[in-house]
């Protein structure tokens, strides 16, 4: 039996490729370029436009911010299974640069097991001219998967790159949001986008194996367009996920969680926090989202900022029973140690025990016992301090100068 | 009370006395030293210094410097010779040579293992203020945090782990191991006499793809391995790990004067031949031992028994007016915190009595008792001497005592003292090369490496032997499109995960649970493995045990559970099954003075149809039922010899003699030859046949329960006559009329001369000589 294999020009052709070689052989290699607005609701120039900061607030890590669009390099692999190990075949290596205000996109194609070290070594000298790896679930799938194959070729891998995995990022800004983080819900849901004609992942294996049976590379075009665009959308994602760490309208602030973004800029950067949180309690009152309020006078203290404090507290003093506590037991602290005025700190912390009474008298649960346990050891503490200022007849507010 | 006060008081005590059927005394040993070899650090020997020991046993020092001319090397020793000295010392002092250097442990079970880390933990702690780095030994199992595993790859230069781990989580990760591989210089492979049969077989396997990817990262690891005594340890090290050993086997280390009692249990029931239970016996033996303040371990053979003696020890100890605490029971099962304070209990004296399965068989350091009473043969000599082994770790008098059951081969250990006391006929059988586990195996290669054409899998490190077949198996993967051959090389071509379908142990094989419902409070009661569940647990069969009547009142099979009643009637049931087996291919025969006999491949097939109820004492048939069941098939090897034609013209007996006879010899063979190839009862079976295929002989086959086999087919071809001896030893011995469960069977399966007729088949085995090349 014959199989009509077509040349290898006319199938290369196909899917407008061509074959590579190096000293260690050969493989095959598709480029693509993208420019202007690959997405509809995506132009290039968002991603030209983040800055340092923008890459250390998605990576929640600052030392991300030497990172520039053209510094960092898109990276997806299609391989042979997902269960990993060392017989997992990265059969497509996808690599995106940002150059020019373009998206390059290299694939680069192993039509057997044999074209693997030409291909690995072409791979290693594009990451030596970048210094972070940009994936989505890269960290814990596809580069320890590269290691290992670089490992079996016994190559050294790269050192220097760091590595920016979007997966996380998502996950920290959606996961309360959307029902799934996977890229697919991710284009439907931010990029307002659904693939055509795209083939499932679970798919792909297979569509190689048979590829190595009939060889006809034209059928794995749906997996080099799949490859391509997870490359596209990861350069999307940066873009799009940069704005939520630094926004500008309540609005924008709504559309992911706020805690995720919270978690990060707590990380990163109290100020940037304090703004973010000053954007978002623009919107609220301090009633409707306490928690976060509470976090807001929290970051204004840390800062400094005791005025602004001070004012969410006394508001907070007028919420619920735990909000109201542990804004109590803040002013408390306030009042005792930058004013020295123990009385005032006891009248928080009284109002404060009242109201935990009247809820436990009415039946209702109590916030926490460590709240309770702390007015206590507080109120205790402040008397023992009224009494002796009284014993010793000391005015109030002398001692604090 | 001294153990030689008791000792003198069981002697005068002329009712035990009476069971006793042998009383060795093995008289103690002095310790025999030698030097360090030169080789070794002075900080090790600084080290060894601070824990008491100036020059080694005689047998750590041939090991020693055997290890260190670069020998592989397996060293026999019975418990408590100091044997992981063998190996830890060469590992540290490699490591001292050579800090990079690395080792890996395999031990059989993971509690073994946490066990022998604590004495090398000790070991290296003296080291600590010699040297300027730290010796790292890290257990990698199950059990191991993810966070800890990446320090352990690159960290570790001891890793401690056992072989289902190697085999799924190690191996097919070797790329983050790639230091561990770099640097192996020793492989440690302790209680090797455990890997016997299925377990042997895949762990065989599991070392050659070791080798692979060692030879792949530049080591050439040395093999250390240390067994318990058995008839091959050396042929097993070699067949396990595919390379030459040099076999250490003179103990020097001291032994204080040994005791070991063979006690059989007096019969109660003549015509079934049924013995008092060996359990009950068992119990009253350590009882007396507990209550006089000696540290006794008794070992059951199953976790139910555990308890059941654990329960009456305790009910004894409340009736002396002593404390219920100072019994415990310990088996698999048990959280590690209570495991860990028993062993303590155990070593500071706070516990007295201990009733354990063969869990604390292995080295688990419980420190000096001084009685060990197994209530029942546990199975194995090796086994035996292990569990005996428990009582007397230093150089005091020491007692063992066998309590045997009624099961022909617990009787033919009693009445053969010779078998239990002399060298070890135990073989560790294995066959590396059954095709299903071998391509199961070189599935899993593949996946870690690619195959070479050219390669032999399992070639020793010069590039010797191996699977000659090897090329052949990778074009059969790649028909199937497992494997993917590119130029000279198969690449793993699939999406799945090899190791991960492949379970090394058979013991995960199915049982059926047997689930007492007499109570509202369901509880189980035991287990039967699924081939033997047909016959004996089918729908309103009545089952026994321990003695008491169950009836079957349903046997789900989908599910494994058989719902049992306590019941007392005065019947048994008696299922009929009909079993066949067809020759597919003949590895090897002979034919000797007109008996033939040889051993390969077969396909067996067993179908339970009906039942009968058969009245106690009269046995009358009193009713019959139909059983519904799916008939089961393998293929696998089987053993078998066909005598000659005219055999009941010869021994001048009809053929309804002649056809109990047969059955006679298969009952028996079916529990003998596990003695000589280490197997359990269940990994074989004995068939009898009137016209077997192929000759239309009278035949027995002995056939393996694994697909494909693990060897003993092979073996028993060998060594047949002497296991036909044996075996007629067993049924001339047994004090019963015309046969009975200890011995050919119960008379009404046999016939009147099964019991005779078999004797005289066993001779004509016995003497037809094994088979010459």
């Amino acid at each position: 039996m014959t199989f009509d294999v077509e040349s290898d020009d006319l199938q290369l052709a196909a899917i407008q490729a061509e074959i590579v070689a190096n000293d260690w052989g050969s493989c095959v290699k598709r480029t693509r370029v993208f420019s202007g607005s690959p997405f509809p609701e995506f132009n290039l120039e968002e991603f030209a436009a983040l800055t340092g900061d923008d890459f250390a607030h998605l990576g929640k890590d600052q030392r991300l911010s030497a990172l520039t669009p053209e510094s960092v390099l898109f990276f997806d692999l299609e391989t042979t299974g997902l269960a990993g190990g060392t017989g997992t075949l990265p059969f497509l290596i996808g690599l995106g640069h940002f150059r020019d205000h373009q998206l390059v996109i290299n694939q680069y194609f192993m039509r057997d097991f044999a074209d693997e070290p030409a291909a690995l070594r072409f791979v290693l000298q594009e990451l030596q001219d970048v210094q972070a790896l940009v994936s989505f679930n890269g960290r814990s799938y596809d580069w320890p998967l590269l290691r290992n194959r670089l490992v079996l070729q016994r190559l050294a891998g790269p050192n220097h790159l760091s590595h920016l995995d979007l997966l996380h990022t998502t996950r920290r800004l959606f996961r309360r949001k959307l029902p799934s983080c996977d890229l697919q819900s991710y284009e439907k849901a931010i990029l307002k986008f659904i693939r055509t004609g795209d083939i499932p992942g679970r798919e792909i294996p297979a569509t190689y194996f048979a590829y190595l049976h009939h060889q006809q590379i034209a059928s794995l075009r749906p997996v080099f367009l799949h490859n391509a665009m997870d490359l596209v959308t990861l350069c999307a994602m940066a873009a799009k996920n940069a704005p939520f760490f630094r926004p500008t309208t309540w609005e924008k602030v709504c559309e992911c969680d706020i805690h995720g973004v919270i978690n990060t800029l707590q990380a990163l950067s109290l100020p940037k926090l304090r703004d973010l949180l000053g954007v978002y309690m623009a919107g609220n009152a301090v009633e409707d989202d306490p928690e976060i309020a509470f976090i807001y006078a929290d970051t204004c203290k840390r800062l400094g900022d005791w005025e602004k404090s001070q004012i969410l507290w006394q508001k907070l003093e007028q919420t619920s029973a735990g909000w109201m506590t542990a804004a109590a037991i803040e002013l408390a602290k306030y009042h005792e140690h930058r004013r020295r005025d123990p009385d005032t700190a006891l009248e928080h912390v009284c109002r404060a025990q009242q109201r935990l009474a009247l809820r436990r008298d009415m039946g209702l649960p109590v916030p926490s016992p460590t709240l309770e346990t702390d007015l206590l050891h507080r109120s205790r503490r402040l008397n023992h301090k009224i009494n002796k200022r009284k014993t010793s007849d000391d005015p109030p507010n002398l001692s604090a100068g | 009370m001294t153990i030689d006060q008791v000792l003198d008081m069981m002697r005068r005590d002329a009712a035990f006395m009476q069971n006793v059927k042998a009383w060795q005394t093995f008289s103690a040993q002095n310790a025999e030293f030698a030097d360090f070899p030169p080789q070794l650090d002075q900080r090790l020997i600084q080290a060894l210094q601070k824990q008491g020991i100036r020059r080694p046993y005689r047998h750590q020092a041939e090991a020693l410097a055997l290890i260190e001319q670069h020998q592989h090397t397996t060293i026999v020793t019975p418990t408590a010779s100091g044997k992981t000295l063998c190996y830890n010392l060469p590992v540290l002092n490699s490591i001292l040579h050579n800090r990079e250097s690395r080792a890996l442990y395999l031990f059989p079970t993971k509690a073994l293992s946490q066990d022998q880390m604590n004495e090398l933990h000790e070991l290296v702690k003296l080291l600590e203020n010699q040297i300027d780095f730290d010796i790292k030994s890290y257990t990698f199992d199950g059990d191991t945090p993810a966070d800890a595993r990446q320090a352990i790859r690159s960290a570790g230069h001891i890793v401690v782990t056992n072989p289902d781990m190697l085999h799924t989580g190690i191996l097919p990760h070797h790329t983050t191991w790639v230091k561990l591989f770099e640097n192996l210089h020793y492989i440690v492979i302790d209680e090797i006499h455990q890997y016997r049969g299925v377990l042997g077989s895949h762990l065989a396997n599991v070392l050659r793809r070791l080798k692979r990817i060692c030879l792949f990262y530049g080591s050439r690891p040395q093999f250390i391995c240390c067994s318990a005594t058995i008839a091959n340890p050396l042929e097993l090290a070699q067949h396990l790990t595919g390379e030459k050993h040099c076999l250490v086997n003179r103990n020097g280390a001291p032994r204080g004067e040994k005791h070991f009692i063979l006690y059989n249990p007096p019969v109660v029931n003549h015509e079934l031949g049924i013995r008092r239970s060996s359990v009950k016996d068992a119990n009253d033996i350590a009882a007396k031992f507990v209550r006089q303040g000696i540290q006794t371990i008794v070992f059951a053979r199953s976790r139910v028994r555990v308890e059941i003696l654990v329960t009456y020890l305790k009910a004894a100890m409340a009736q002396a007016q002593q404390s219920e605490s100072l019994i415990r029971g310990y088996r698999g099962g048990y959280l590690p915190l209570q495991r860990r304070e028993i062993e303590r209990g155990l070593r500071d004296g706070s516990i007295l009595g201990v009733v354990s399965t063969n869990a604390l068989e292995l080295g688990i350091d419980i420190g000096q008792l001084q009685v060990a009473i197994m209530a029942g043969y546990p199975g194995s000599i090796a086994s035996s001497w292990q569990q005996a082994g428990r009582a007397g770790r230093k150089s005091d008098t020491s007692l063992a005592i066998l309590v045997a059951s009624s099961s022909p081969l617990d009787q033919y250990i009693v009445q053969h003292p010779d078998y239990l006391f002399g060298s070890n006929p135990e073989s560790g059988i294995i066959d590396p090369d059954n095709l299903i586990i071998l391509l199961s195996h070189m599935k899993c290669a593949a996946f870690e490496l690619p195959f070479n054409s050219a390669e032999h899998f399992g070639a020793d490190y010069a590039g010797q032997g191996g699977v000659e077949g090897t090329a052949d198996i990778l074009d059969f993967l790649q028909e199937n499109r497992v494997v993917h051959r590119s130029g000279a090389t198969y690449h793993w071509m699939s999406e799945t995960y090899p190791a991960e379908a492949i379970s090394l142990r058979n013991a995960a094989e199915e049982n059926v649970v047997i689930i007492d419902r007499s109570d509202p409070q369901e509880k189980v009661i035991g287990e039967i493995d699924l081939f033997s569940a047909p016959m004996l647990v089918h729908d309103e069969a009545i089952y026994l045990h321990e003695s008491v009547q169950y009836h079957v009142d349903r046997l789900d099979w989908e599910r494994r559970k058989a719902y049992v009643k306590q019941v007392k009637v005065d019947y048994y049931t008696d299922a009929q099954m009909k079993s066949d087996l067809k020759i597919l291919d003949i590895s090897e025969d002979q034919i000797i003075q007109d008996q033939l006999f040889g051993y390969g491949e077969v396909v067996v097939t067993n179908l339970v149809t009906m039942y009968k109820k058969i009245k106690f004492n009269t046995h009358e048939n009193v009713g019959w039922g139909k059983v519904h069941l799916p008939e089961q098939e393998m293929h696998t090897m089987a053993f078998w010899f066909a005598f000659a034609e005219d055999i009941a013209q010869k021994l001048n007996i009809d053929q309804q003699d002649l056809a109990d006879g047969l059955q006679a010899v298969s009952h028996i063979l079916g529990h003998v030859v596990p003695l000589f190839v280490m197997g359990d009862r269940s990994d074989i079976r004995a068939l009898p046949m009137m016209r077997a295929p192929l000759w239309k002989r009278p035949a027995v086959f002995v056939w393996e329960r694994y697909p494909g086999g693990v060897g003993f087919s092979r073996k028993l071809f060998s060594i047949y006559p002497e296991i036909a001896t044996a075996a007629r030893q067993v049924v001339a011995a047994c004090p019963c009329a015309s046969g009975c469960p200890s011995c050919v069977g119960p008379a009404l399966m046999v016939g009147e001369k099964g019991k005779i007729v078999a004797q005289s088949l066993l001779l004509a085995m016995q003497e037809t000589p094994t088979p010459t090349n």
